[in-house]
Order: C-alpha cells, then structure tokens, then sequence
C-alpha cells in the first residue's frame, strides 16, 4: 500500500507535464507563459536549496544568487566559450548540456565549501554579512573578467533547457532536498538550528555539518543557474545583484522556513502571480508587496511553516517483528 | 588505573578564577555527587568536563588521553555525555527525533546512501527507530515519541535530556541537577531512573544536584565545592557532618536531609 501512496506523487508530476505539454502543443499555453512556468521551477530550486542552509539548518545566509552566477558562467563555460555546442551533433548536445549543469553544480559547491569553511564560524548578523558580500564579490568579478563578456553579459548561450529539464532537475531538488533533510545528516542541521551547544554535545561536530549544508545548497544553486543561463541564452553579471538574493530570501520566508513544501508553493505562486498582475503596470510592485505584507501579519511562520505535503514528510518506519537493531552501532 | 582523571583543573574569566585546583578521579561505575552553594562553579567543572570550557590549567585523562584541547563532540564520541541545567532540547523537533539526532555518531551511511534512500540507508534509518524507540521505553517517553520536544510536560523534558544523553552511547554520564523543578513524587522516580539506568548501560555518574535526599540516597562519593574551591570530600555520611559543609550552606547550624 505504501508502495503504491509513494507512486501517486510521480503519477501527479507526469500528468502535470503532460498536460503542460499537450496545452502548448495546442496553442492554449504561449510559450511566454511556458517560460515563466519554467521560471518557477528554477525558482523552485533556488528556494529550497536556501531553505537547506536558512531553514533547516539555522544559519542565516543571504547571498545565494551569487552560488547561482557561478553555476550559471560555469556551465555556460563548458556549452558556449570552450566549446562551441550549438554546431555538434544533435546527439552530443544533450550530454554536454547535462555534463556542464553539473559542473555549474560543482564549480558553485567547491566555492561555497571555501567560503563556508571560515565563514560557518560567524553567527547571526555577522554570516548574513559576509554572505551579502559574497554575493556582491561574485557579480563584480564577473563584470571584471573579459573572457565571459564582462559587464556585456554573456550571450548565445544555446537554448537547452526545456520543460522536461526543468521538471526533472526540479524534482531531483525536492526529492534530495527531502531525502537530506529525513537523513541524519538532515537532521544533524536541523540540531544546529535548534541548539548549537546541544548539538556539539550530542556528538555533532556542527562545523562539518554547517559547511555541509552550506556546500550542499551552493550545488543546487549552481544548477539552477545553469538551467537559467540556457534557458534565458544570455548571462549578464548584474542578473545576479542583491535584489535576486533578496528575491529568494522573500520566497523562504513567505513559503515558511523549515518548510520544503513552503519553498515549492512560494516558488510556484510568487513567480506567476507578479507576472499576472503585469496588466496593472507599477501597481503590481505595490500590490505583490502588500501581499506580502498581509502574509507576515497573518502568518509570521510563512504559508507553510511546520508543516510538508504528505509526501514530504518523514517516513513512519513501522518495526518488524524480530528485527534485531544490529547494524547501526560498530 | 581510573576512568577519569582530573588533574588541578582551574579556570579564569577574567579576573574571576571561577575554578581553582579541581581534582577528581572516577573509577568505573561509580557514582560521584558535586554539591556546593550556588556559584560555587559545580557547572563550570562541567563545562571543562565536556570540552564547552576550556580549562587554563589542570589535565582532563580519559582512559588515559588527555582531553583538554579537544572539541566537544570529540568528548561525547569518546563517552562523555551530559544534560543541561537549564535544558536544551531540540525544542522544534520530535521526541523521536531528538533521540535519533543524539544517535547521529553511530549511524553508518554515507551522503550518497541518504540522497537515494539506498536499501543500507533504509536497513540502517529502520534499526535506528527501533532502537531510538527502545530507548524512550525505558525512559518511559514511548507514548509521547511524536510529540515536538517543547510541548513535553517540564519533568518529562528532564526524562528526554537524559534518554538523549544515554543515546550517544557514553561511558560517564554527567547530569546537571536532573530533579531541578520535581515534585517529590517524580523525584522519588528519578532516584530510581538514575540507578537503572546506571546498572543497564554500565554507567560512571557524575551527578550536579541541590536536593540532599537525591544525592545522600544514590552517591557513592560526594565532592563539595564553594567558591570554586573544593572544601570537602568523602562519602555521604561523612559529608553529612563535616563542619566546612555545613557553613558553606547555612553559615553554621544543620543540614538539611
């Protein structure tokens, strides 16, 4: 029975893009709207991979669209400057593209593992700092190398992310996102956020787990950025300025921290709705940001905070009979 | 040779020597009492003792190594547990889950296991409830494992400190005034708690505490600090009517039993 509750949310997910697909094929969903569909699930990740260090594990980090440029130039890196893609065999361009989402991936987890090392140390006010900062340092280096277009922007980058990426990359996000957080790695950050000395005297050695964490969300961020940088076939530096990092920040926090279905309903819902009001002109601003008002009023803790979609949730592991609980000590 | 050696530990804030010349030697399942007045540095001593603190003079021998630099999650993973005086659960987090983040150091998989739920990951996460599980029994929590830890009635949150302390798996058991806020009743329960759980996890205890029927009822040895110094030690009965004591604690006149 289990087996078969666990299949329904993958049944969903394939409908979903079905009925995506055949919408466009059809004409009734432009693909204006598909992009920002698509949009949204990059937002998506964006968010929960913040949820990973803000939410869950407690540390308070604002500067994750810099983890996502990294990605995004790293990966453009591989399919438009090193190698000119866009002219292979049609076979040999989706490997590529996969190959240098991952290396966008990598590029931003061994930076922020750099980062994350002495920063982890600060608390509070002073981590959020640095990561700021971070953020900044990355966007006005880039402006500064020439070899990526400079303050240009980087431009023909092949147009490869497509629905199917988007959803398959969306869904990696949550289900490692929720597999990390039901782990005792997971849970490990989760000790961090609710008591640090607790946690140390548990046995925890939270530096690991916080430049864990930290190095974890930097490789979604840099894929997100990958699937970005295709998706839009232009990178340009100031893309990735504060305002995006903030961006992200609102969707945590109006979603719920702690939450990983907050993070996938704020993703999907704050990236559609603003564009929906685009009929009202410089209103929208006003409007999407009193909404956000309301939220916090009405729900400090976010949309969805304590609580997940079933799907989510931890696993009851109902014991069997006449299992030992060997294995897990020596 | 004993199980915990402590050598002239002392330690300074500053101008404050809050700890002068701390000497202990825990032989193996043993239980040791460390009362004193307030301030008297009985948790400062704690402190040392699980790398939270790190001493400016004195040695700390664990089985022999020194422990005095060293991390504090080194100390658990080398056997040293405690509770906290003022507790400090993981307040958000689930009974259950308190336990199983306490196990974190015996559990064996790797990233890889955990993001693919490999079937290791899920032999390993299924032990790890059922012994998570087990636990809660003896402490009596069972019934309350999906509870979040703040929503816990004050004596069980106690109960849950220690049941999380006895997860790491240690050799010495420190606990931090564990009858702190009981009513007689729940501390008639934690006397006996504290001599279970000592003779079914083979336990040295070293025990903080100001209720003297607590610690005349299950000490072995008591040490008695005032104002970082320690001014008598012995066994109960000794402690009892030593004159230092009892002007420490009432400034001359009786203890109370």
């Amino acid at each position: 029975m289990n087996y078969l509750k666990d299949k329904k949310v993958y049944i969903i997910i394939v409908l979903l893009y079905i009925i995506i697909t055949v919408l466009n094929k059809l004409g009734l969903l432009n693909s204006y709207l598909l992009q920002i569909i698509m949009l949204a699930g990059i937002n998506i990740i964006m968010t929960v991979s913040l949820n990973i260090v803000n939410g869950f594990t407690g540390q308070f980090s604002i500067g994750q669209a810099g983890f996502m440029a990294i990605g995004g130039y790293a990966s453009a890196l591989f399919t438009t400057i090193l190698f000119n893609t866009s002219s292979w065999p049609a076979y040999a361009q989706i490997p590529m593209f996969i190959f240098s989402l991952m290396m966008g991936g990598l590029a931003a987890s061994i930076i922020g593992f750099l980062i994350g090392l002495p920063t982890l140390r600060l608390k509070g006010d002073y981590l959020a700092i640095v990561t700021l900062s971070f953020g900044e340092v990355v966007r006005a280096s880039i402006r500064l190398i020439d070899y990526v277009g400079g303050p240009r922007g980087l431009a023909g980058i092949p147009r490869y992310t497509n629905l199917f990426w988007v959803f398959l990359f969306t869904f990696l996000a949550i289900y490692g996102a929720r597999n990390f957080v039901n782990s005792s790695f997971g849970r490990a950050c989760i000790s961090i956020r609710e008591n640090e000395v607790a946690s140390e005297t548990m046995g925890i050695d939270t530096t690991k787990y916080k430049v864990l964490s930290f190095t974890f969300a930097a490789f979604m961020a840099g894929v997100a950025g990958g699937l970005f940088g295709h998706l839009l076939m232009f990178l340009q530096p100031d893309t990735f300025s504060f305002l995006k990092s903030n961006d992200y920040l609102v969707f945590l926090y109006a979603g719920g921290a702690g939450s990983i279905s907050g993070s996938i309903v704020s993703g999907l819902v704050l990236t559609i709705v603003p564009e929906m009001l685009r009929f009202m002109a410089n209103w929208r601003i006003v409007i999407y940001s009193l909404v956000l008002v309301m939220l916090m009023l009405k729900r400090p803790e976010g949309l969805y905070g304590g609580k997940e979609f079933k799907w989510l949730k931890p696993k009851k592991r109902t014991v069997i009979a006449g299992n030992k609980g060997a294995e897990i000590t020596n | 040779m004993a199980l915990l050696d402590v050598k002239n530990l002392s330690i300074q804030f500053g101008g404050l020597k809050a700890v002068s010349d701390f000497n202990l030697s825990l032989e193996d399942r043993e239980l040791v009492a460390i009362i004193g007045p307030n301030g008297a540095g009985k948790t400062t001593v704690f402190n040392m003792l699980t790398g939270l603190y790190k001493p400016t003079e004195g040695n700390i021998l664990f089985e022999g190594n020194s422990l005095v630099g060293l991390k504090p999650h080194d100390y658990t993973a080398r056997g040293i547990a405690r509770t906290f005086q003022n507790i400090r659960l993981f307040n958000n987090a689930t009974v259950l889950d308190n336990i199983k983040i306490a196990f974190t150091l015996q559990v064996k998989y790797g990233l890889g296991e955990a993001l693919f739920r490999t079937r290791n990951f899920n032999t390993v996460e299924d032990n790890l409830e059922l012994k998570s599980l087990e636990l809660l029994k003896i402490l009596n929590l069972d019934g309350k494992a999906d509870f979040l830890a703040k929503n816990l009635p004050y004596g069980e949150q106690r109960r849950l400190e220690i049941a999380r302390a006895l997860a790491t798996n240690p050799k010495i058991l420190l606990l931090d005034e564990p009858a702190a806020g009981m009513n007689p009743n729940e501390i008639d329960d934690l006397i006996s708690l504290i001599k279970e759980i000592k003779e079914k996890f083979k336990l040295t205890v070293l025990l903080i505490e100001h209720h003297m029927n607590v610690v005349m009822n299950i000490a072995d040895r008591i040490k008695v600090l005032d104002f970082g110094h320690t001014i008598a030690e012995g066994i109960p009965a000794e402690i009892q009517r030593n004159p230092r004591v009892i002007e420490a604690y009432l400034g001359g006149g009786h203890v109370e039993c």
